[in-house]
């Protein structure tokens, strides 16, 4: 593996693990809308660490492919910049949920502002990877169109899988529904609309992607009919975590599909292995840290609920 | 200037205003709580870990809008400013990447920290939140480095396209501007923090609500404030003044039009105050040798004028305002902690007068405007340059027209946000209970 690929590879995990942060608090928001404003506890200011996942993946992509922020800038401004407004809204209305209203009761168009903004910041991104997939805007092909389902049903699919993980409900809820489209169309549609428009995805790495996303809807198959016993947020969070690398991996030797190739992007080859022995020195701290955080947020939310 | 840059300029303008609000708290805050933490465990006193869970609650209010404003600015970076970006991730993209693990160091141990004030043992929580301390000063450490490439770009040399070749990333990121600008702005925005601490309990004296035994910490604790303040605040001083002389050496175009110096002179006047008109500095106070002796070391040291760099790499002579008001407000920072100290000290009786914490409520602001002040000057101080003699800002700025729409958009919202802040700062910190 080149350091290219392997910056591929890292900027797609950092990216997997925003996805999942993004999904669950997508799922809690839903939530809150659903079951009312006495859910707000289950979300916490402190969700905003999602957000540095967001900035470490960006800011890893802008720095190692540095070669790329004109196209990225000419390209996706308009799009990123639905990113950058509803950031500041949803901080907007978290401080106005939590320093301000206190216990007072919440208002539906409150928690509605929250719930759009919360899911408009991993689209806006999710439409900026399927520009670097496809190199168009996700409206102007099928496979964008297919991709953008897949998002949209993957975060709320996921995020719901989450807050409903200690439920042992065997019925076929909504999340469980959501999580199966968006399997469906990230391991099905997606590969095969992709190869049908012929936009350069490597057969290989979709075929890992489709085996993947079949697998987990064996399992979710599987605890629907009663054979199996798992918890089906783990699967979901795997994916979620998965399909930002392998859909990279697959879009290689291309950052943007057809129009700029990754060698010509990348722009870090004085320090690129600097930054990766830096991530392998701070590794150990960051997997500490995750799961101190893991334990506390778990024991916190389960003495809430 | 085409719209497109201007409103590339004013967006990033507006965004780093608002975020620098937040980030000297972002570093200052953890020291400070950490640092009191710490005499909790150590002293065996739980009213001062008391009082530091109440800084950090306020911590999490400003973290918020700082987590966003910061995520903001890194994404303007690359989409507004692409071409800066491009060639700066090239020679130092390096600092970038490493303040962003130092970022997320920091927030993933500060979200670790507020979960568990009642979970795990004082000594452990405490060494939790001095790596969040040393995460937020490694995270301004290593970003300040870009600023200080920016300003005395080192590292590379420039091929026929423009492009750096031969990258030297030690000597970009520890170019020569470093030292003195990592120095001198981390300490005042501890500076500033320690100042912000010390008026919100001289506001809560002023308002005359507190109960007697709460007063009485308040008064303990905003004595120690003081001192501490005083010592950052020599510190700042010491540091500005060797920003001064690193100046002299090394932007003399900067500290040049900073001081409206327009011909290189022996013996170089300090002007304080007076009115820009042109490129001069009219109706101003005149301190003799002062310039000279604060840019030298000596009175009759030669210090650089403006007219020794080309017309057009001037930067607008508008940072002698800027200069002026940044080391005005420093003086008055430094002096009225050391006045409450005095009184303090001597047992006068107006110690706690009104006007006296009125005083120290307005350093506060004052400490905050100082900051904004300190880093329009460097920022003004390198035009038209975004990077010093390599890469003008006009080149720098995207091409979409997206963000006009932007430009015009943005303040409005961090105007609001800023407002929730405030009032979430208020509501949500439960600073007054922490001292009963």
């Amino acid at each position: 593996m080149t350091i290219v690929d392997f910056s591929v590879v890292l900027i797609g995990a950092l990216f997997g693990v925003y996805a999942i942060c993004a999904s669950i608090e997508c799922g809690i928001v839903l939530k809150m809308l659903t079951r009312g404003p006495a859910n707000r506890r289950l979300f916490s200011p402190l969700w905003e660490i999602t957000n540095v996942f967001l900035v470490f993946g960006f800011t890893a992509l802008a720095m190692l492919f540095n070669g790329a922020l004109n196209d990225i800038s000419r390209a996706l401004t308009a799009t990123l910049a639905v990113a950058l407004v509803s950031l500041l809204v949803r901080a907007c209305v978290v401080l106005a949920i939590f320093y301000i209203r206190g216990d007072e009761e919440l208002p539906l168009w409150l928690v509605g502002l929250l719930a759009l903004t919360t899911f408009l910041v991993p689209l806006s991104f999710a439409s900026a990877g399927i520009y670097l997939l496809t190199g168009h805007l996700f409206w102007a092909s099928w496979i964008g169109a297919v991709a953008g389902l897949a998002a949209l049903s993957g975060l709320a699919g996921t995020g719901l899988l989450f807050v409903n993980r200690r439920s042992g409900s065997k019925s076929l809820a909504l999340g469980e529904a959501l999580a199966a489209l968006w399997l469906l169309a990230l391991g099905c549609a997606l590969p095969l609309v992709s190869l049908h428009t012929a936009n350069r995805l490597s057969h290989d790495s979709l075929l890992v992607l489709v085996v993947l996303a079949g697998l987990v809807l064996t399992a979710f198959l599987g605890k629907y009919v009663g054979l199996l016993r798992v918890t089906l947020w783990l699967p979901a969070a795997a994916v979620s975590l998965l399909a930002p690398v392998i859909l990279g991996w697959a879009n290689r030797p291309y950052l943007i599909s057809g129009q700029l190739s990754l060698s010509s992007a990348y722009g870090a080859q004085t320090y690129g292995r600097a930054i990766i022995i830096a991530l392998a020195v701070m590794l150990p701290l960051i997997l500490l840290g995750g799961w101190l955080f893991w334990r506390l947020f778990n024991s916190q939310d389960a003495t809430k609920t | 200037m085409d719209s497109v840059v201007l409103a590339a300029r004013s967006l990033v303008a507006d965004t780093l205003a608002f975020h620098l609000f937040f980030v000297l708290f972002g570093v200052g805050l953890p020291v400070m709580i950490a640092g009191l933490e710490g005499w909790g465990v150590f002293k065996k006193s739980s009213r001062a870990r008391k009082i530091a869970c109440s800084w950090s609650r306020a911590l999490v209010v400003l973290f918020i809008a700082g987590a966003i404003s910061g995520t903001i600015v890194s994404l303007q970076f690359s989409l507004i400013w692409p071409n800066f970006t491009s060639f700066a991730g090239k020679v130092v993209g390096v600092s970038f990447a490493l303040e962003g693990f130092a970022f997320l160091v920091e927030v993933l141990f500060l979200t670790i920290y507020m979960l568990s004030w009642d979970k795990f043992k004082p000594l452990w929580h405490w060494l939790i939140g001095c790596l969040v301390a040393l995460s937020a000063l490694t995270s301004a450490f290593f970003i300040t480095t870009v600023n200080a490439w920016m300003n005395t770009p080192r590292g590379f040399k420039l091929n026929a396209q423009g492009q750096p070749i031969d990258i030297n990333t030690r000597q970009a990121v520890f170019s020569p501007a470093a030292r003195t600008e990592i120095t001198h702005s981390i300490l005042a925005y501890l500076f500033t923090v320690v100042l912000c601490l010390l008026a919100v309990y001289a506001w809560m004296l002023w308002r005359r609500r507190l109960s007697a035994s709460a007063k009485a910490v308040a008064k303990r604790l905003m004595l120690a404030l003081a001192v501490v303040a005083l010592i950052l605040g020599l510190a700042v001083v010491l540091a500005g003044d060797q920003s001064g002389k690193f100046d002299a050496k090394y932007e003399p175009y900067k500290l040049a039009t900073a001081e409206g110096l327009q011909d290189t002179t022996s013996g170089a006047p300090l002007l304080v105050g007076g009115i820009v008109q042109g490129s001069q500095v009219k109706d101003a106070i005149r301190l003799p040798k002062l310039l000279s002796f604060l840019a030298t070391g000596h009175f009759n040291g030669t210090v650089q004028g403006i007219k020794a760099t080309p017309a057009n790499q001037r930067p607008p002579v508008i940072v002698h305002y800027f200069f002026d008001a940044m080391v005005a407000i420093g003086m008055i920072t430094v002096a009225v902690p050391l006045a409450y100290l005095l009184a303090r000290w001597r047992g006068w009786a107006w110690s706690h007068s009104r006007w006296l914490l009125g005083g120290l409520v307005a350093c506060a602001v004052l400490g905050i405007l100082g900051c904004e002040f300190g880093w329009m000057l460097t920022e003004f101080g390198r035009q038209p340059f975004a990077i010093r003699g390599v890469m003008k800002v006009s080149d720098a700025a995207t091409r979409s027209r997206g963000a006009i729409a932007l430009a015009e958009f943005f303040p409005f919202i961090y105007l609001i946000l800023f407002a929730l802040t405030i009032i979430g700062l208020k509501r949500g910190t439960k600073l007054q209970e922490a001292l009963e």
